[in-house]
């Protein structure tokens, strides 16, 4: 990849700049807004700018400044949400060409509220899978989003414009979603931070559903500490569930389902990584069945949820979303709660796991991002569809209800290669720390945007 | 608790076909149009075989609830 020159301002340098005065709200707007128009849909990954909306928000983010008063932490600063969070006045497209004749949302979403209430300007919405069922940022209606390092090859998905948004720089942060994997694994093959929060953690009010018993509201950024002000924003002051342990964390690799179909350009870096933190590994046992139980749920629950659609014209879905959900319409109750049985044991037996290590580790995806001419990747020795299988290793973690970071190895490589940590329920801040100890180390750092792309 | 143990049961269960997937389909009250059945049949396939991996942990109905969504 070719780099440009300058790294994009972090979203607590740019607030910091509002706040003191030497830059407005509105430039920095107009800057993200004008860029995102200059990449084009495919290359920013925003589907909808709301510049009307985004300048207006900005200069009463500016009149604050001006009248000596503080708008927040995040003055200024502009931001992106994929198009499944409800906007004022838009139609939530959920990447569903079937909710062209929705209604308007009556009102934000509640984490776009926060995120505005501290400050920032929300510039437009964001690409997706059809209502989030995919791994790729293919959309039949909305288009593809490409990947900001090899425009080639796709961004990963499902909420792939979200991290494009960021990786280019077009915005600092975004919010997303992740029910699989759905952000994890674009902030994986594009290079940039993604938090997937404990389930349940940050607010879903406005955020249209896809599996309600997996769906989380998480964030994609360029720098760590924007990412972790973000969840601190959303989180509205809520206590933390635990208090991160003192002294040196203990990072274990996760081994077999973890380990198997790793394609070769991630097996070397990754045992690079692992070596410089002690070659401690584990076993997650019955990863491969957790992912078979989260399957199971989401394609019953999605189906379910989308079954009067169905009912009324499956030819408005893209064909692969639709065949999924109508499979799903055919599954047995019984499976369906032989999986939601599967999850709540497997979530008591976890809590044990971590006595043993602080924070666990495992790749993002299997390796690079694979090519939009031919978007396959290699499991169990056969090529089968990215679509359906790039979040082989975030999917158990979803089922689980894990809190999981994503970041950048660093290095030299043609594509990025993330990795995912993750540790016990509500440990988030022992995430962030974890995470913050990599990057000093320079195990890991995000890539400036490439040439082009910012 | 759980067993390892039913997998050869459960991955015995009879495969879809596209005839019988045409008829579940009809029966759920969807009707699609017939070049729809192989694509809906891969991917019921594709989650028998999950339902197998699943069945297969035997995990006993009675040690864990099916209706706890919480972390």
């Amino acid at each position: 990849m070719t780099a440009v020159d300058t790294v994009p301002l972090t979203a607590i340098a740019m607030a910091a700049k509002v706040r003191s005065g030497q830059a407005t709200a509105v430039s920095l707007c107009q800057a993200a807004l004008d860029r995102a128009e200059a990449l084009g849909g495919e290359h920013s990954g925003f589907t909808r700018l709301l510049r009307k909306r985004a300048l207006l928000r900005a200069a009463s983010v500016d009149k604050l400044v001006e009248a000596g008063l503080d708008p927040g932490p995040l003055a200024g600063v502009p931001f992106g949400v994929a198009d499944l969070f409800d906007v004022a006045g838009e139609i939530t497209t959920a990447g569903s060409r079937t909710r062209l004749s929705a209604s308007f949302a009556s009102r934000d979403a509640r984490a776009i509220v926060l995120l505005e209430a501290a400050g920032a300007v929300l510039i437009g919405t964001q690409n997706m899978d059809e209502f989030g069922y995919g791994f790729v940022t293919m959309n039949a209606h909305y288009g593809i989003t490409r990947n900001p390092h090899d425009p080639a090859r796709v961004a990963g998905g499902a909420a792939g414009g979200s991290a494009v948004a960021v990786a280019t720089g077009t915005v600092p942060i975004s919010l997303a979603f992740d029910t699989n994997g759905s952000l994890r694994v674009p902030a994986g093959l594009t290079g940039v931070i993604g938090l997937k929060p404990t389930y349940g953690d940050l607010p879903r009010e406005g955020v249209y559903p896809f599996v309600e018993s997996l769906d989380v509201v998480g964030a994609l950024g360029r720098d760590l500490d924007d990412v972790a002000l973000v969840r601190t924003v959303l989180r509205e002051g809520a206590p933390e569930r635990s208090d991160p342990p003192r002294g040196e964390i203990a990072f274990g690799r996760l081994m077999s389902w973890f380990d198997d179909n790793i394609s070769e350009e991630m097996r070397g870096p990754l045992d690079a990584f692992w070596n410089r933190l002690g070659r401690i590994s584990f076993e997650l046992p019955h990863s491969e069945i957790a992912r078979a139980a989260a399957s199971v749920i989401i394609a019953a629950e999605g189906a379910s949820l989308h079954r009067p659609a169905l009912e009324a014209d499956p030819m408005q879905f893209e064909p692969p979303v639709r065949d999924r959900m109508l499979a799903g319409l055919l599954l047995p109750a019984d499976d369906y709660l032989a999986a939601q049985r599967f999850r709540s044991w497997i979530q008591a037996r976890l809590r044990r796991q971590f006595e043993l290590a602080d924070v666990l580790f495992t790749p993002a995806a299997p390796g690079f991002a694979p090519t939009i001419a031919d978007p396959v990747m290699t499991f169990e020795g056969k090529s089968i569809p990215a679509r359906s299988h790039l979040g082989i290793y975030t999917q158990p973690i979803s089922l689980m209800g894990l809190p999981a970071l994503v970041l950048p190895l660093a290095g030299d490589f043609p594509m990025p290669l993330g990795i995912q940590l993750i540790s016990a329920a509500g440990n988030e801040p022992l995430l962030f720390r974890a995470a913050r100890q990599l990057i000093d180390k320079g195990l890991c750092a995000v890539p400036v945007p490439p040439a082009g792309a910012a | 608790m759980a067993q390892e143990s039913g997998k050869a049961a459960s991955s015995s269960a009879q495969r879809p076909t596209q005839d019988s997937v045409a008829a579940r389909m009809a029966e759920a009250g969807i009707a699609a149009p017939e070049n729809c059945t192989p694509g809906v049949l891969s991917n019921l396939i594709v989650l028998q075989d999950h339902v197998a991996t699943l069945r297969a942990f035997a995990l006993d109905p009675r040690s864990a609830s099916a209706m706890r969504f919480e972390a």
